[in-house]
Order: C-alpha cells, then structure tokens, then sequence
C-alpha cells in the first residue's frame, strides 16, 4: 500500500478547501445524473467513469424492460459545467445509437439536437428544445424521450 | 421517424413522479441547483407545492445536506459543499482499496500537466479569465472555458482522493468496532 508523498506540490494548497465555486460543478451534476439513473426503473447500474478522473456518467440499460429487445445497451452521459452547461446524453445498443446533445454542433441550429446513426454510418441530426432545466429534469425527459425512441425501432 | 425525436414528451414528468417521492425530487433538485435558489424555484424544478419545498428544505438543511442562506434578498438554498465532497469522499472508499486511489492520483496529475502544458496560464481562473479577453476568438474561447471547467475538476477530485487517502482506515473502520 503506497501513501503517495505529494505535500511539495503546489495544488494542494489551493485545492485545499476547494477552490473557486466552480470547483465541484461537474461532480455535482454527474453525481446528479448518477442519483437519476439508480432511481430509474430501465437502469440496472450507473456510475462514474473512468473511476480516477470521473470525466463521465456510464450506465447499463436493461431493455427489456420496455419491451425492447437490445443487446448491450448503455447510455453514456458528459457535462460541461459552463454557462449555459453543455451536456451529452448517448444511447448505444447492438447496431444502433442515438443521443440528445446541448453543445454547438455545426450540423444543426440552435444548441440543443438529437442525433441519430443512419445506415451509412453517419449521423442524421434534428434541433430540438429541452424542457428541463436542472440534470435531474434532464435525466427524466431524455430517458423519456429514448423509451419513445427505442419502441419506434 | 423522420420528426418525431424532438417532440416534446410530457410524460417524463409522471415517470419522475412514480420513480422519486416529493421529498426525494426536492433534494434532487437542490442538488443540482448551478447556484443557490429560493423554495419556489426548487418547488417549481420538483415538481412539489412551494409549502411542501421549503418543509423538505428545512429538513435537509437540519441534516445538513443543504445549506441555507439569506443575503438580504430572501432565504435561498443550495448544496451544502462539505455533503457534497463527503459523499464523493465516501464513495471513493467504499468501492476502491487505497492502493488504488493512489494510482488514480497518479492519472489524475497527469491529466492535470497535459492541461498545463497545453495553455499558458497556470491556473484555472487565469485561463477562464485569458478566454474572456476580446481578442480571443468564441470558438477557442470555449475551447478555454471546457479546459478551465476540466482542470477545476481534476483538482477537485484529487483533493478529494488527498483526503479519502490519509484518513482511508477512519472512512473504512466497521460501525461497531470490535
């Protein structure tokens, strides 16, 4: 077991007790995402990833549960704690994926867009608007939104 | 298929609903909340009487999960920031041994000099802050902003990790010791 000696570096005193406001935004509204996902009926597990940066939201979705019948479904999540926040919502399964996104994106108007994978193997993208605000809304209104979607296939 | 991803679905609301009791959507939301609200934003986001918001509210502040402010414009509430790292601290304990919290230190310095080496400022504030100069174009300010927004990230998670290490066997020890 190795205690690592880091007490010269200098983010350590900085960090100390935590820095600027904007310092635990993005853990904050991942670990929003994560409360979110447990809770749903469709997720069987959600968690950080990778476990040492937590840079991103990972969960595993049982399909079936909407009657859908998917191999290897998961739906990855990113969030950029700017202003506005900026945030990716993707779904994969075997031979299909799909995601709803807040970011600029040169395909489409306005920030916010579904994108779907399309037989060539490129995406097609279409503008939408969110109606929730805060990660917990979003979590709700995108996984309904993917349960819509999912039944159409 | 061709115009239907965008179609608004109302129905999350009553799935949320179903899912999470009022109590458990307010603590969501506050959570959440980017800065702190007062109880009718909350009461508005949960879905949940402004009366039913500011009871839960209290509740939270009591254990204190939120913190409870008042600076001459009405009472407002957000995350209390020691709940929000204890939790993160204690997640970090509960799933990993030590050894491997000291090699996520380890990646997560290496993240971190990939930043440094990649802008000139040396800290997170000075680089939001070189993004907001007028000669910087909008899409590198951006590219500043995410760079700031992840540096601040990693610091804070190592800062996290610094603590779940040196005080690992306290976090850990059993409830009841024998």
């Amino acid at each position: 077991m190795s205690t690592p000696n880091q007490r010269h570096l200098p983010e350590r005193q900085i960090v100390r007790d935590g820095g600027s406001p904007f310092a635990n935004s993005r853990h904050r509204a991942l670990r929003a995402v994560i409360d979110a996902l447990r809770r749903h009926p469709v997720v069987t597990e959600a968690r950080g990833h990778p476990p040492s940066t937590f840079t991103e939201v990972r969960a595993t979705l049982d399909p079936t549960r909407w009657d859908h019948d998917a191999e290897s479904a998961t739906l990855r999540v990113t969030w950029q704690p700017i202003s506005p926040p900026e945030f990716a919502f993707h779904y994969s399964e075997d031979g299909f994926d799909c995601g709803w996104h807040r970011e600029p994106n040169p395909h489409v108007e306005g920030d916010a867009h579904y994108q779907e994978r399309v037989s060539d193997g490129s995406y097609r993208y279409e503008s939408i608007s969110l109606e929730g605000e805060t990660a917990p809304e979003l979590v709700w209104e995108i996984m309904e939104r993917l349960q819509s979607q999912v039944a159409r296939r | 298929m061709e115009h239907t991803a965008g179609m608004p679905t109302p129905e999350w609301e009553a799935t949320w609903k179903a899912n999470a009791n009022a109590f458990d959507r307010v603590r969501a939301v506050v959570l959440a909340a980017t800065d702190p609200q007062p109880a009718g934003w909350i009461a508005d986001h949960a879905n949940v009487a402004e009366s039913t918001a500011r009871d839960h509210l209290d509740r939270l502040s009591d254990m204190g999960v939120v913190r409870a402010t008042d600076e001459g414009d009405g009472q407002q509430f957000g995350p209390d920031p020691g709940y929000v790292r204890f939790r993160e601290i204690r997640e970090l304990t509960n799933d990993h041994e030590r050894n491997e919290l000291s090699e996520f230190v380890v990646e997560l310095k290496e993240s971190i000099t990939t930043l440094r080496e990649a802008y000139d400022p040396d800290t997170p504030d000075e680089l939001r802050a070189a993004a907001a100069d007028p000669d910087v174009s909008a899409a590198d300010a951006r590219d500043m902003q995410r760079a700031a927004a992840d540096w601040e990230h990693y610091r804070y998670r190592l800062s996290l990790l610094e603590d779940a290490i040196s005080r690992y066997n306290e976090y850990t020890e059993s409830a009841t010791p024998a």
